[in-house]
């Protein structure tokens, strides 16, 4: 069996303190798609993002690979929150770091049937493999391999984020959620960052949701573009997002609309 | 004499009960200290000082009252920081002068504070009995296994609690788990360095290691070594020139973090000193 939804958002209301910042989203995302998620700061998406992980109380229901979330334990989900900074000083290597994604829970029942509604089933790691090895595997997709042994806190940006993207796919996740893990990047770092996310995308065919504040990146890289701004401003492809000046001007404000969509 | 010492049964059960106080308080420390959650341990010896005064004051023996306690501090503590948002070192300090104020008042109701109560505040190695070394070393292994079970686990929760969650950890209960193992660890230790030293065992051998820039596994190996090295030293140095073994110990670990950072730095100097001379 073979179903294309693979997360579904109804009615999902959440609070930043006492403010409530999403309110009455309903969406839905399919396999293989990658969703850019846009809209200013404050408007809602690192909000939104952790009420769909189960990360904080919300109202309204999120299911994803038709489980209901009650307490954001599921397998097969990789997540990089904004910001994820840690302490320089930190004594991990490379290899720990992406070796703590092995411990993941990708076993019991739910696991199969998740694979079930995939059309896509192929792991990006082999989950038989030993610990070694899928640590290793997945540093060779992200080109770290041979800085396994490097301190994290020794690491550029760019070689961070990549590390972060080992670390998920470890344990071959089917739904990646990805909150502007850009930022802060320089220019060649974030192109090889969208490669290898495409990459993950066509190959394994793993669902992407993505917060990003670059228009033009989402044009290239993603398929469908959901526009927050408190609630849902916007949900639907890239192209139709562009073909209506209205839906960027919600977005950037006047003069940058006319810059994107002629 | 160094012979001549370690014939002592006494000294072999201060030995043996001393390292491996040393190893799970690294184990635990590593921990803590990376969470930024170093005063936990200071919190609980708190805390088990007011189990330690009720044992007294009931007629109980008063390690088991000071286990049972401290376990209800530590789970308290964390309900405390979990559950109203509350910044790690207010849950602590709370915790800390609770535990200790009502220690005062039941060792005063007792008769004053006792040769006993003396030696759980300062530590009193040298007299550990050989039921009570059977306890440490039993405590310590238990420990160590739980530790080693549940390594990555902890590893990522303290790297990142949230991402840790999303990965399908049941951070909560992981959270428990640990601070009942730094309970038990404390009041194990108190023996050693006492109450009132008890940090220095959790955070002086840890921030060492961690300042010579090793791997997460290699940083505990360094930490445990460190503090063992620390212990055998400092018992040594006690017995010698009849000094409190417990202060010795402590005042080996600040050395050893004082020297660290030189340390560090000495394999790079004598390779230019090479090189040069070449």
């Amino acid at each position: 069996m073979s179903i294309s939804r693979v997360l579904r958002v109804r009615n999902l209301t959440a609070k930043y303190g006492d403010k409530v910042v999403v309110d009455d989203v309903s969406f839905d995302v399919h396999e293989g798609e990658v969703v850019g998620v846009v809209g200013p700061n404050g408007s809602g998406k690192t909000t939104m993002f952790r009420a769909i992980l189960g990360l904080q109380p919300f109202q309204g229901t999120v299911s994803m690979f038709g489980h209901t979330v009650k307490r954001g334990i599921l397998p097969y989900i990789g997540y990089i929150p904004q910001n994820a900074t840690f302490d320089p000083t930190f004594p991990a290597t490379v290899y720990d770091f992406v070796s703590m994604g092995t411990v993941t829970s990708n076993a019991g029942r739910k696991r199969n049937d998740i694979l079930d509604r995939c059309s896509k089933t192929e792991n990006i790691v082999d989950p038989d493999m030993s610990a070694y090895d899928k640590v290793m595997r997945s540093l060779e997709i992200v080109g770290m391999a041979d800085m396994c042994n490097k301190r994290i806190g020794e690491l550029s940006g760019g070689q961070i984020q990549r590390v972060f993207i080992a670390q998920t796919l470890v344990h071959s996740p089917r739904l990646l959620f990805l909150d502007e893990p850009v930022q802060g990047l320089d220019v060649k770092s974030q192109e090889n960052f969208y490669a290898m996310i495409d990459e993950v995308n066509t190959k394994y065919g793993v669902t992407v949701v993505i917060a990003l504040h670059d228009l033009e990146k989402l044009k290239k890289h993603s398929h469908n573009i959901l526009c927050m701004n408190c609630g849902l401003a916007f949900y639907g492809t890239i192209e139709s997002f562009f073909a209506d000046e209205k839906n960027v001007k919600s977005y950037l404000g006047d003069t940058m609309a006319h810059i994107h969509t002629n | 004499m160094v012979l001549e010492i370690l014939q002592y049964w006494f000294v072999q059960k201060a030995f043996i009960s001393g390292v491996t106080i040393a190893i799970i308080c690294s184990f635990v420390g590593c921990f803590l200290v990376l969470r930024r959650y170093a005063l936990f341990g200071d919190g609980i010896a708190h805390v088990a000082f007011g189990g330690i005064a009720a044992g007294m004051f009931f007629g109980i023996y008063p390690i088991w009252t000071a286990f049972v306690v401290s376990i209800i501090g530590s789970v308290g503590l964390q309900k405390m920081r979990s559950s109203t948002k509350m910044s790690g070192e207010i849950a602590v300090a709370i915790i800390l002068v609770s535990g200790l104020s009502v220690g005062v008042i039941l060792s005063s109701a007792s008769g004053g504070f006792s040769t006993d109560l003396f030696s759980f505040l300062f530590g009193s190695i040298i007299l550990v009995s050989t039921d009570e070394m059977i306890m440490i070393v039993s405590i310590g292994v238990a420990i160590s296994l739980i530790l080693m079970k549940f390594y990555k686990q902890l590893m990522f929760v303290t790297f990142n609690e949230e991402m840790a969650k999303v990965a399908g950890i049941r951070v909560t209960a992981l959270n428990y788990l640990f601070v009942i193992l730094v309970a038990i660890t404390v009041v194990a230790a108190m023996r050693l360095t006492g109450i009132l030293l008890i940090t220095a065992m959790i955070v002086l051998p840890t921030v060492t290691a961690i300042r010579l820039k090793r791997g997460f596994k290699a940083t505990i190996v360094i930490s445990m070594a460190i503090s063992s090295a620390a212990v055998i030293s400092g018992i040594f140095i006690s017995y010698v020139l009849d000094w409190a073994p417990s202060g010795t110990i402590v005042v080996l670990l600040v050395g050893s973090l004082l020297v660290s950072g030189p340390a560090r730095k000495a394999p790079k100097m004598v390779r230019a000193a090479f090189n040069r001379s070449r």
